[in-house]
């Protein structure tokens, strides 16, 4: 009897040990530095822009900008060719909701009613790009956004 | 059994604590199984369902439970994610918060699930079930954690291999700037081949430079110039002073002889008229301003001898046959004029030194100098007689993604001992990982540094199977003969032209098919005298000065050979076809962007005299699919109809007034 | 051993001790035999899209070579019948108007995929079906379903 409540308290023992040990495993990393991730970290920080709406720039100044300005206030360099010239964004923004928005850049101001001179992008763009565009005029209208 | 009473109480009663102890451990077993962390999430998600959803939805797509995974037999892969991330395919879910998220933008719907599992893309531990394991942060010894952020874009890039992808901008970036910097002048990497780092040959280099340059520049090109190509090797002042002998000893070829010419008589107003007119400036920099296709030219005055710089522009192929740069028309007044102008008003901070350095004429001093040119690897940007068959001399990237890297090789930094880490503190201090590192310093800005790690880490070890793979086409070698290829190579059109995916990439448009898109006439004018087509566009053709014959050769070879035949209807001028055309032209806004009758936009051509420049049939087939002909481009695609086409073709080839158009 | 009341620390303990080993044994074969049905295995999905409800035609059946199932688009809704047969596994052919015909040993089953004759032991197996977020439709072939099962979509 002694030995066999010895053999099993020893075998117990074992498990026990054995069964802490794996529930004690547990890495710790000091706060070191990623540098590289911290590149781009930061200059999301300093544009204050989500990667979506960061796309959405990238495609303003590709599309938009040489007639709607860099910034949206309706002064890029073609701008003045045109009749009527583009609006402030800031202000003209406002005034429609961002499905409207989304209306004129896939179907061109045309779709809305508008002069043709803004040409519909809806065939070159992909939807999500529509929406980058959409979040970029978002932020462009009303800084908080960010 | 005996009677418990006769052993003693001490074992009695350590066997009943451990007896509970084992009971407790299998306890713990059962609990851990059914209190597992995704069964807690699925019940979490079952929870949100019923509010996001309505009923109907919900009876049509019953609750699934248990671990879900996803298979990818082809890459031997299995991605569990989805047990936990339910909502990732459910545009229902788009605002619930993480794990249930929908996936954001249309990713989903060009990598389906089914096909590319999770961790192809994003990375991480694809069969491990609760957060930890799942690498979502770094994990000891799981090589591959998830992506993130922009870096998630080097795994883009290990399917997709062409250097362009649209999708991935960084990727993109990052594989431009490795090819821009010349990485595969001294490494193997797969997609890159060393071919495309072009730097002056130096065999007669010993003509053309100043000694006192040589030695500025060894030490550290950016000292010359801040924006200089050439790395700094940090080269001890003996290799200084032995390679700036073997290259001062370096005089294959002899410049062309210029001493009839009398410097006296130069004019270097001229010569800077003759500047602008040539359009120098689409190639080469000048205080800031122009193109990146040849060497800056904002401090050349203390760089190069007068003597060479005639020579060259008379003849660049003369001692280097591969120039980019073009062989220009001019007469040797205008050469010593624009000489004149470069050696007298484009001056640099370092003073050309008067006194003559002889060094070069020691034969230990050279000997030492082409040791070192060989150590550092010179030859892999420069290509040199004699040693075209040494080894590129920097490690092979081939599947440098995978490499392993060891904390210890972090030297003590405090930085988190990854991989893109490691490559990124290389890249920035090539001796702060490893010390007496031959690579040397490249003045990467921390952004372009970062994206060239990204651009690495796409580069994997493991096969993939042909079926994941994109590739772009190779292009094939183009090397036109007769009369047209001595012309092609004389005015070095394939510096800057395509034809057939070969040759630069300054001009936009390949000439595969110029002859079916533009009028023989005018292109006999245009080479004779090019414009801007585009008025606001810096990069303009330069003037060659090209005789009426010459222009008439490739003229006459790109209406018939670079002709598309699908582009080359009939065409009858019709004056109701070209009224509706107009109509629509005006209808549309084309406007906006085009000038016609002196009246239009900057952004694409002036059309005043699309008439007499562009053919019919190519105006119809580009305004139909503009994409399609040319991917990128900024003309809209108005979803015309074929007759819609036709009439703004008719209305467009009316117009050969030519008024407000190419005065620029 | 006799359980009595009050009975001595050492009785206690034994069987307190004894009690909980015999309890964990049983939890420790429990967990064996749970061992032996997996939460999941290397094996291909039993829950895969099979296609948008508009991409099968109404009224014939579509044959998914790669899944071995014919799925059917009927007025009254959806249904998916395996076409391995039941005997040894060849894909069963489509007769229209009379069923389901296996060309190794002439089974034959109805248009409910019921055995009609030859060596065919059971009817065709049906699978229940849902409809994934993105609007497609899954075959759930762990689901069997009986053969009034039709899924309105």
């Amino acid at each position: 009897m002694t030995r066999f409540l010895r053999t099993l308290s020893a075998l117990l023992i074992v498990a026990v040990v054995a069964a802490s040990g794996a529930a004690c495993r547990k890495e710790s990393e000091a706060l070191y530095a990623d540098p590289l991730i911290n590149v781009f970290t930061e200059r999301a920080r300093d544009e204050g822009l989500t990667r979506e709406q960061t796309d959405g720039k990238r495609l303003f100044a590709r599309y938009c900008a040489t007639c709607h300005g860099d910034a949206g206030q309706g002064d890029g360099q073609n701008a003045y060719n045109l009749d009527p010239e583009p609006p402030d964004f800031s202000e003209s923004l406002k005034l429609h909701q961002p499905s409207y928005w989304r209306r004129i850049i896939e179907g061109g101001s045309a779709a809305v009613g508008r002069s043709p001179q803004c040409p519909p992008w809806g065939r070159m763009l992909a939807s999500s790009d529509l929406d980058a565009l959409v979040g970029y005029l978002q932020v462009l209208t009303n800084p908080s956004a960010r | 059994m005996r009677n418990p009473q006769t052993s003693p109480l001490r074992l009695h009663q350590a066997f009943a604590v451990l007896g509970v102890a084992f009971l407790a451990i299998f306890a713990w077993v059962f609990f851990k199984e059914y209190l597992a962390e995704w069964r807690t999430i699925q019940a979490q998600f079952r929870r949100l369902e019923r509010r996001v959803k309505d009923p109907h939805a919900l009876s049509l797509a019953p609750p699934v439970g248990g671990i879900q995974q996803i298979w990818l037999t082809d890459l031997d892969r299995v991605d569990r994610c989805t047990t936990c991330h339910l909502g990732v395919d459910d545009p229902s879910f788009a605002s619930a918060p993480q794990p249930f998220t929908a996936h954001p933008g249309a990713w989903l719907r060009t990598h389906s699930p089914d096909r590319f599992g999770c961790t192809v893309c994003h990375g991480g531990q694809g069969e491990a079930t609760t957060h930890a394991d799942a690498a979502h942060h770094r994990v000891p010894y799981w090589p591959e954690p998830i992506r993130a952020g922009e870096l998630i874009e080097a795994n883009c890039g290990t399917c997709h291999r062409q250097r362009v992808v649209p999708q991935a901008f960084w990727l993109t970036s990052g594989r431009e700037q490795i090819a821009r910097a010349g990485c595969a002048a001294c490494h193997d990497i797969p997609g890159f081949s060393g071919a495309e780092v072009r730097a002056p040959r130096l065999e007669s280099v010993g003509y053309k430079l100043q000694p006192a340059w040589v030695n500025v520049w060894l030490a550290n090109p950016s000292d010359y110039l801040s924006q200089a190509r050439m790395p700094n090797f940090r080269l001890t002042p003996d290799e200084i002073a032995g390679l700036s002998a073997f290259l001062l000893a370096q005089r294959a070829v002899a410049p062309l002889d210029s001493s009839a010419i009398d410097w006296g008589q130069a004019n270097p107003q001229r010569g800077r008229t003759l500047f602008g007119e040539a359009r120098c400036v689409t190639c080469h920099m000048v205080d800031g301003r122009g193109g990146t296709l040849g060497p800056d030219l904002s401090a050349v005055a203390s760089k190069v001898r007068r003597e060479w710089l005639f020579s060259f522009l008379k003849d660049p192929m003369r001692d280097q046959p591969d120039a980019v740069m073009l062989r220009y028309r001019f007469t040797d007044e205008e050469i010593r004029d624009l000489v004149a102008y470069l050696t007298t008003e484009l001056l640099g901070s370092t003073e050309p030194s008067a006194t003559p350095d002889l060094r070069y004429q020691s034969p230990t001093l050279v000997e030492q100098g082409r040791e070192a040119f060989v150590r550092h690897g010179c030859y892999g940007c420069h290509r040199f007689a004699g040693m075209e068959n040494l080894p590129k001399i920097g490690p092979s990237l081939v599947g440098v993604g995978d490499k392993p890297v060891e904390p210890a090789e972090f030297k003590g930094k405090t930085v988190v001992p990854t991989l893109p880490n490691w490559l990124f503190l290389k890249l920035r201090e090539p001796d702060a990982l490893l010390a007496a590192s031959r690579m040397p310093t490249y003045a990467f800005t921390e952004m372009e540094a970062a994206v060239v790690v990204i651009g690495l880490l796409s580069i994997r070890k493991t096969e993939l199977p042909a079926s994941r793979v994109t590739t772009a086409p190779q292009p094939e070698p183009y090397q036109p003969q007769g009369a047209f290829g001595a012309l092609v190579s004389r005015y070095r059109c394939l510096s800057c032209h395509r034809v057939g995916g070969s040759g630069g990439t300054l001009s936009t448009v390949p000439l595969d098919r110029i002859g079916s898109q533009l009028q023989r006439t005018y292109l006999i004018d245009y080479l004779q005298n090019p414009g801007a087509v585009r008025v606001g566009i810096e990069e303009r053709m330069p003037k060659f000065g090209m005789t009426a014959e010459e222009a008439r050769t490739l003229a006459d070879y790109m209406s018939t050979v670079f002709v598309d035949d699908s582009l080359d209807g009939p065409f009858k001028p019709d004056p109701e076809a070209t009224r509706r055309g107009e109509r629509l032209f005006e209808a549309l806004g084309c406007r906006s962007c085009h000038i016609v009758g002196g009246r239009g936009g900057y952004v694409g051509p002036d059309l005043g005299d699309s008439g007499r420049r562009l053919k019919p049939g190519w105006i119809e087939a580009w305004l139909t699919d503009p994409e399609g002909w040319k991917p990128g481009t900024l003309q809209p695609n108005y979803g015309l109809r074929a007759e819609e086409a036709r009439d703004l073709a008719a209305y467009l080839m009316s117009l050969t007034s030519g008024v407000g158009g190419r005065t620029r | 051993m006799r359980l009595t009341w009050p009975m001595t620390r050492r009785r206690f303990l034994f069987t307190t001790g004894t009690g909980a080993v015999v309890a964990g044994v049983l939890g420790f074969l429990g967990a064996t035999v749970r061992y032996l049905f997996p939460n999941v295995l290397y094996e291909p999905a039993s829950r895969f899209p099979a296609g948008h409800p508009g991409d099968f035609p109404a009224g014939e059946p579509s044959f998914l070579p790669d899944r071995r199932l014919f799925v059917f688009n009927s007025s009254a809704g959806f249904y998916a019948i395996s076409s391995v047969c039941t005997h040894l596994g060849c894909n069963v052919r489509f007769v229209a108007g009379e069923g389901f015909a296996c060309p190794c040993h002439g089974s034959r089953f109805d248009l409910n995929g019921q055995v009609v004759s030859g060596p065919a032991p059971r009817p065709l197996a049906w699978f229940g079906l849902s409809l994934s977020p993105r609007g497609e439709l899954v075959v759930d072939e762990r689901r069997t379903v009986d053969p009034d099962y039709r899924f309105k979509v």
